[in-house]
C-alpha cells in the first residue's frame, strides 16, 4: 500500500510534464513603493484557476500549460495585477504591486484563488499589520500579542498579560520565531507589554493546528512574525511618542533597489521622568542615588539583492528590561569617614541575530540557508560596600550576590521549496539547534578587607542538548475540488547521552463542497522536547527554560480538526472548526512547590501528566473596505490529569475558558478620522479555593506547656474546583489623521477598559469592610485613558 | 529575588480590590482529630471541629465529644479529656510501642464518628557521630564544629527522619539550629536563595538515596556552642511514619504558600476517615555527646 502511494506521487509529479508543454512562471511580488516583499501575496491564472501564494521572501513559481493566460497577482490591500499573454515560455520577473492607498479610488477586492476556502491549511489567522495598528491602544502602546488573543482559539491568560494559550496549551508551548528565529521570552514588564514593536514587522501569522510538516518544536502554535525588510527606494521613517514609550522606525536604500536598511527602537520613559522626585527622596534621606524601570527594543534589518537569484539578508532583536536601584551614602565626623555603597538590578531579555541567504537554483527550486542565534537571559544581583576612614586608615568591604539564568541556541537550517508543476508545492528541509540550558547559578564576591577576598559561584552547571530536524511535505492538487497537504517532520533531541525522537505526520485536507464552500480536516502530531518552569502564569522573567530528561519526558500532542470554510458576500471570510487535542508529558508544579530559585532541583518540584482541549471555533473576518475587523467565538474544554495532583483525578486546566467571545472593529470614517472598538468575553478562570478550615497540629504539640501555637489549616476538595467571575471589557480608540508637508501625523485617544470593569486578576481569602471573612478579588486596571502621537514621513 | 513580588506589589499599588461573594457548596462541619503517637509515652491527641470559609475560626471543645484508642486488635479504651485544655485527651495508663498499630477513634453528637490508624515505627539510632572540631570556617570566619552521623537505615521499607539537635547546659536545654551541604538534609531551595548553606532548626528527610543502607549525615554547628561549661551536644533522631511525614512537609508547604497568588494552594495530607487532621506516630532517640 505504500509503495502504491510513492508510486501514484511520482507519476502525479510526472503525468502534467508529459501530458502538454509547460511553462514556468516565477519570481518576487513587492511593494512598489517600498520594494518591501509581499508574503502571501495570491498568484494565479484567471483562465485555468490554477494559482500559488508567494512564500516568506516573497517568492513564487507557477507552472502552466503553454496557451493564453490571464495571469493575476493579488494582495489585501493592493489593487489585483492582470497582464493577459501568451505563455510560450519560461518566464521570471520581480513583480511591484501599488499599494491602494498610493492609488486614488481604487476599490480593493478579495480575490478568488487562495480565499479561505480555497486554502489547504486550517486552523490558520494572519491579522494585517495595519490592522492591528489600527485597534486601540493600552497605554498607547499597540501590541500585536494583544490583537493576536483577540482570535477565537486563543486564550489571554491573566488580565493584562501578553501571554497566548492556545487551544488549551500554555505559552511555552508556542514557537514565536521572529524572522524563522525562535524567542523565548515575548514579555515586557510581567507580561503586559510584548517585545514586537509593531513599526517594525510586516506580517503576522497564527497557526493554531494542522500544521505544516516544516514546523515543529512546540505542541500548540506557531507564531511566525516576519520583520520589514526596509525600503530600497527612498528613506522614509514612523515614529510615536506615548504616555510610557516612545518608537522611531527609519528605513532606507543602501544601495538604491539592490540593499536596504532598517532599524527601529523602542523606550520607555518613566524611569527618566520619575528621576528628579526619586533623587529627591534618596536626598531627603542625606544619601544620593537613583531608581528605576525601563524596557526597550532594538530591530534591525539588513537586505542586499546579490543577483536575480540571490538576496541576504541579516536581522538582528534586541530587548531588555531592566530594574536598578542604586544608593550612596556619605557619612562623616572628627577623625571618622564612611561612604556605603548600595545597589541592585533585576535585568531580562532577548538577543536574536540570524543571516539568511535566499538562492533560486532555477525557476522551481527556491533555497534558503538560516545560521541565528537566540538567547534570553536572566540577571538579577545586590552589591553593598563600605569604605571607611578611621584616624587616617582605610578599610574596604565589598559584598555581592548575583543570580543568572537562561538559554541559548545556536541554530543552522536548509529548506527546499520545489514547484515540479501546478499541482505540487514541495517543501523540504533539516536544521540543528545547539541549546544550552542556565539553570540558574548563584555567584557571590565578598570581600571583608582580612585577606581573604571569595569568588565563588553555585548550582551553575549548564546543560547542554542538540535538537535536530528533518521534513518533508507537499501541498498536492489532486483535481479541482480535493487538495491536501501532506507531509512528515522527524525530530529527535540529544541531552546528557540520551537521545529522544519522534516521527511526527502531518496531513491537512480541502475538498470544494461547493464554488465559496470548503470542508477541512487535519491532523498533526507534535514532539517538544524542552519545558518552560512557570507557575504564574503572568510571564515572570524567572520563568526557566529546562530540557526533557528521564524523570520529565518530551511533551508529545496529537491533534485532529475538522470544519468548514466560506467567503460571503466576497468580503467575509467564515470559519467553523471543530478540534480536539491531546498533550502527554505536560508539566505543573506539585502542590505547594513555587519557583524561586530552585533550579537544580526543578525536576522534583513538577509533575508530569497529561492534558487535553476540544472545542469550536467560529471565525468572521473582513480584511478589506471601510469596515475591518472580526468577530471570533470559542466554545471549549481543557483539562489536565496528573498522578500526583488532585487526587490523580482530572481536574480543569486554570484557563479552561468555557465561552470566549471577542469582537474587534476598525472603521474609517473619512480620510482624516477613524475609529476602533473591541470588546471581550470570557468566562472565569478556574481557581482553587478552600471549602473549609480546621486546626492544625505540630511535632510536639501539648508537650510545651508555654505553647499555643496553632493555625488554622485549610480544606481545598479539588484543584481549580472554582471560577473567578466573568472576563468581559470595552476598549475603544479615534484617530485622527492629517498629511503634512514632511509626511503625515496622528493623533491617536484610546481608553482601555472603557466602562471600568473590575475584572479579576487574583481572588485571596480575607475579610470584608466589617471583619467578617469574605473572598476578596483584586483587579488590575480600571478605565485607563492614553493618548499618543505618531508620525510617518 | 523576593524583589520580583515587591515589584509586582507595587504594581496592585494601583489595583483595585472588592469583595465578591462566591457559593461554595454546602459542607457539614466535620470532627478533626490531631495527634501524634511518641513511643514510650502515654496517647495524647486532639478533638476539635472544622469551620466554613464564611464562619470567624476558633478553637471551641467539641460538646460531647468522646475518643477512644485501640491497641493492635485489643478493644477500644477511652482517652480523658484534660481539665486545662479540653480539646486535649490522654490515656497515661497506655504506653506507646514501637511496631504496634493504634486505631484512634473520635465521635461527638451531631457529626460523624471519625477515626485514624498508626503504626508505630521502630525504635532506631544512630551507630557512631563523630566531630571534627572547628574544621570548618564560614565566609564570615565563624568558626565551626563538623559533625557526623554514621545510620543504618533499615532494608526493605520507606523510613522517614527528623533530626534536632540540642545544646544542654549547666544551665538550660535547648535546641540550636545548625547548617549543612547534605544533600539529604538540605531543601535545595535554601541553598538556591542566595545562601552558600542550608541554615536549619529541624532537619527532615526520608531514605529514598541510601535505603537499607548505612548513611552518614554530615552537620555543621558554631563552635561557640562547646565553649560553654559543661556543654554536651545531642542529636535527637525522630523516626516518623509516612502518614506524620506526609501531613508535616504538606502544612509546611501551604502554609509557605498562603497568600502568594502565584503558587497552587497546596492540599494538606489528611488520614482521618470522615475527618479532617492526622494519627501519626514518631520514635525519638538521642546520642549525647560531651565535650
Amino acid at each position: 500500500m505504500k509503495h502504491a502511494f510513492l508510486v501514484l506521487l511520482c507519476l502525479s509529479y510526472l503525468s502534467t510534464a508529459v501530458a502538454q508543454n509547460k511553462y514556468t512562471i516565477s519570481g518576487y511580488v513587492e511593494d512598489a513603493k517600498t520594494g518591501e516583499v509581499l508574503i502571501g501575496a495570491n498568484v494565479y491564472d484567471q483562465n485555468t484557476l490554477l494559482g500559488t501564494a508567494t512564500n516568506t521572501y516573497g517568492f513564487f513559481s507557477l507552472t502552466l500549460p503553454e496557451g493564453q493566460v490571464a495571469f493575476t497577482v493579488s494582495f489585501v490591500g493592493y489593487p489585483a495585477y492582470v497582464d493577459t499573454f501568451y505563455l510560450d515560455r519560461d518566464t521570471q520577473f520581480t513583480l511591484p504591486l501599488a499599494s491602494s492607498f498610493d492609488l486614488d479610488a481604487v476599490e480593493v477586492q478579495a480575490t478568488k484563488v487562495n480565499r479561505i476556502e480555497e486554502m489547504t491549511q486550517m486552523s490558520t489567522v494572519s491579522v494585517p499589520i495595519e490592522q492591528i495598528k489600527q485597534l486601540p491602544a493600552f497605554m498607547g502602546e499597540v501590541d500585536v500579542l494583544k490583537a493576536l488573543q483577540l482570535l477565537p482559539g486563543v486564550q489571554s491568560g491573566n488580565e493584562g498579560t501578553s501571554g497566548l494559550f492556545v487551544r488549551g496549551g500554555s505559552p511555552d508551548q508556542n514557537l514565536v520565531l521572529l524572522d524563522g528565529v525562535p524567542v523565548y521570552n515575548v514579555s515586557h514588564l510581567f507580561g503586559f507589554f510584548s517585545v514586537f514593536n509593531a513599526d517594525a514587522l510586516n506580517s503576522v501569522q497564527l497557526i493554531k493546528g494542522g500544521f505544516p510538516a516544516r514546523y515543529g518544536g512546540r505542541l500548540s502554535s506557531v507564531l511566525e512574525i516576519n520583520m520589514k525588510e526596509g525600503n530600497n527606494k527612498e528613506w522614509h521613517g514612523e515614529g510615536s511618542v506615548g504616555i510610557i514609550a516612545s518608537k522611531l522606525t527609519v528605513e532606507g536604500p543602501l544601495i538604491k533597489d539592490k540593499a536596504s536598511i532598517l532599524v527601529s527602537g523602542r523606550r520607555t520613559y518613566i524611569d527618566l521622568l520619575a528621576q528628579p522626585i526619586i533623587k529627591a527622596g534618596f536626598a531627603s534621606d542625606g544619601g544620593s542615588g537613583s531608581a528605576g524601570y525601563y524596557f526597550y527594543d532594538l530591530n534591525g534589518k539588513i537586505n542586499y539583492k546579490i543577483s536575480d537569484k540571490d538576496r541576504l539578508y541579516f536581522s538582528a532583536y534586541m530587548g531588555d528590561d531592566r530594574f536598578y536601584f542604586r544608593e550612596r551614602i556619605r557619612f562623616s565626623e572628627p577623625g571618622y569617614e564612611s561612604e556605603e555603597r548600595f545597589g541592585g538590578e533585576l535585568t531580562w531579555g532577548n538577543v536574536t541575530s540570524v543571516l539568511r541567504w535566499n538562492h533560486q537554483f532555477n525557476k522551481k527550486l527556491f533555497s534558503n540557508v538560516t545560521a541565528y542565534y537566540s538567547r534570553y537571559q536572566f540577571n538579577t544581583g545586590v552589591e553593598d560596600g563600605i569604605k571607611e576612614t578611621e584616624n587616617g586608615v582605610t578599610t574596604e568591604e565589598f559584598f555581592g550576590l548575583r543570580y543568572f539564568s537562561g538559554i541559548d541556541d545556536w541554530s543552522g537550517k536548509i529548506d527546499f521549496d520545489w514547484v515540479p508543476n501546478a499541482n505540487h508545492y514541495v517543501r523540504f528541509g533539516a536544521s540543528g539547534i545547539y541549546h544550552t540550558f542556565r539553570p540558574g547559578a548563584t555567584q557571590f564576591e565578598a570581600d571583608f578587607g582580612v585577606g581573604s577576598a571569595l569568588d565563588t559561584t553555585i548550582a551553575g552547571n549548564n546543560t547542554r542538548a542538540g535538537e535536530y530536524r528533518v521534513y518533508f511535505e507537499d501541498d498536492i492538487k489532486v483535481n479541482e475540488r480535493f487538495k491536501m497537504n501532506i507531509g512528515v517532520h522527524g525530530s529527535a533531541f540529544a541531552v546528557d547521552n540520551r537521545w529522544y525522537y519522534d516521527v511526527e505526520p502531518r496531513l491537512s485536507m480541502r475538498y470544494l463542497l461547493t464554488d465559496n464552500l470548503s470542508a477541512k480536516a487535519s491532523y498533526a502530531r507534535m514532539s517538544q522536547y524542552i519545558h518552560l518552569l512557570t507557575n504564574s502564569g503572568v510571564g515572570l522573567p524567572t520563568d526557566l527554560w529546562v530540557p526533557a530528561t528521564d524523570r520529565v519526558p518530551p511533551q508529545r500532542s496529537w491533534q485532529v480538526a475538522a470544519g468548514l470554510a466560506q467567503t460571503l458576500a466576497n468580503e467575509f471570510e467564515v470559519s467553523l472548526e471543530g478540534y480536539y487535542k491531546v498533550m502527554n508529558n505536560v508539566i505543573e508544579y506539585r502542590d505547594g512547590a513555587s519557583y524561586l530559585g530552585n533550579a537544580n532541583d526543578w525536576e522534583s518540584q513538577v509533575a508530569s501528566g497529561k492534558g487535553w482541549s476540544y472545542g469550536a471555533e467560529l471565525f468572521v473576518q473582513k480584511k478589506t473596505g471601510k469596515t475591518t475587523g472580526w468577530l471570533g467565538y470559542t466554545l471549549s474544554w481543557t483539562n489536565r490529569e496528573f498522578m500526583e495532583l488532585n487526587f490523580g483525578e482530572p481536574f480543569p486546566y486554570k484557563y479552561d475558558r468555557r465561552h470566549d467571545l471577542s469582537i474587534a472593529v476598525v472603521h474609517e470614517i473619512n480620510d482624516n478620522w477613524e475609529v476602533s472598538g473591541t470588546w471581550v468575553y470570557g468566562t472565569g478562570n478556574a481557581i482553587s479555593l478552600p471549602l473549609q478550615q480546621y486546626r492544625s497540629t505540630y511535632l510536639g504539640d501539648g508537650n510545651d506547656p508555654f505553647s499555643s501555637f496553632y493555625s488554622s489549616l485549610s480544606y481545598y476538595e479539588s484543584r481549580n474546583g472554582f471560577r473567578m467571575r466573568a472576563y468581559h471589557r470595552m476598549d475603544l480608540g479615534v484617530t485622527n489623521k492629517k498629511a503634512t508637508k514632511w509626511g503625515e501625523r496622528r493623533w491617536n485617544l484610546s481608553v482601555y477598559n472603557a466602562y471600568s470593569r473590575l475584572n479579576p486578576f487574583f481572588i485571596y481569602y480575607g475579610s470584608d469592610d466589617f471583619g467578617n471573612p469574605a473572598f476578596r478579588q483584586v483587579s488590575l486596571f480600571p478605565i485607563l485613558p492614553s493618548i499618543s502621537y505618531a508620525f510617518s514621513f | 529575588m523576593k524583589s520580583i513580588y515587591f515589584i509586582i506589589l507595587l504594581s496592585f499599588a494601583t489595583a483595585c480590590e472588592l469583595v465578591v461573594p462566591i457559593d461554595l457548596p454546602d459542607q457539614e462541619p466535620k470532627l478533626v482529630l490531631n495527634g501524634f503517637l511518641e513511643a514510650d509515652s502515654g496517647a495524647t491527641v486532639f478533638l476539635s471541629r472544622s469551620y466554613g470559609m464564611y464562619e470567624e475560626f476558633d478553637i471551641d471543645p467539641v460538646p460531647g465529644g468522646q475518643v477512644t484508642i485501640a491497641e493492635n486488635q485489643g478493644s477500644a479504651v477511652p482517652m480523658f479529656q484534660d481539665r486545662d485544655d479540653s480539646l486535649r485527651f490522654d490515656l497515661d495508663a497506655l504506653t506507646i510501642q514501637p511496631g504496634n498499630t493504634y486505631t484512634v477513634e473520635a465521635s461527638a453528637p451531631g457529626y460523624e464518628t471519625v477515626r485514624g490508624v498508626t503504626t508505630v515505627p521502630q525504635r532506631i539510632t544512630f551507630d557512631t557521630v563523630e566531630v571534627d572540631l572547628g574544621a570548618r570556617r564560614d565566609r564570615d570566619s565563624v568558626l565551626f564544629d563538623v559533625w557526623t552521623l554514621h545510620l543504618t537505615d533499615p532494608p526493605g521499607e520507606e523510613n522517614y527522619y527528623f533530626l534536632r539537635v540540642y545544646l544542654d547546659t549547666d544551665i538550660e536545654n535547648y535546641l540550636i539550629c545548625f547548617e549543612t551541604l547534605d544533600p539529604v538534609l538540605a531543601d535545595l531551595d535554601v541553598l538556591n536563595n542566595g545562601n552558600d548553606v542550608a541554615n536549619l532548626c529541624e532537619g527532615r528527610f526520608n531514605d529514598v538515596i541510601f535505603n537499607g543502607t548505612t548513611y552518614e549525615l554530615q552537620v555543621f554547628t558554631e563552635a561557640f556552642y562547646r565553649q560553654q561549661p559543661d556543654a554536651t551536644i545531642e542529636f535527637e533522631l525522630l523516626h516518623l511514619d509516612q502518614a506524620a511525614y506526609n501531613y508535616l512537609l504538606s502544612s509546611e508547604r501551604q502554609f509557605n504558600t498562603e497568600g502568594n497568588p502565584f503558587a497552587e494552594p497546596a492540599i494538606v495530607f489528611n488520614n482521618i476517615e470522615n475527618g479532617f487532621g492526622i494519627i501519626g506516630s514518631v520514635t525519638s532517640t538521642t546520642y549525647r555527646v560531651e565535650l
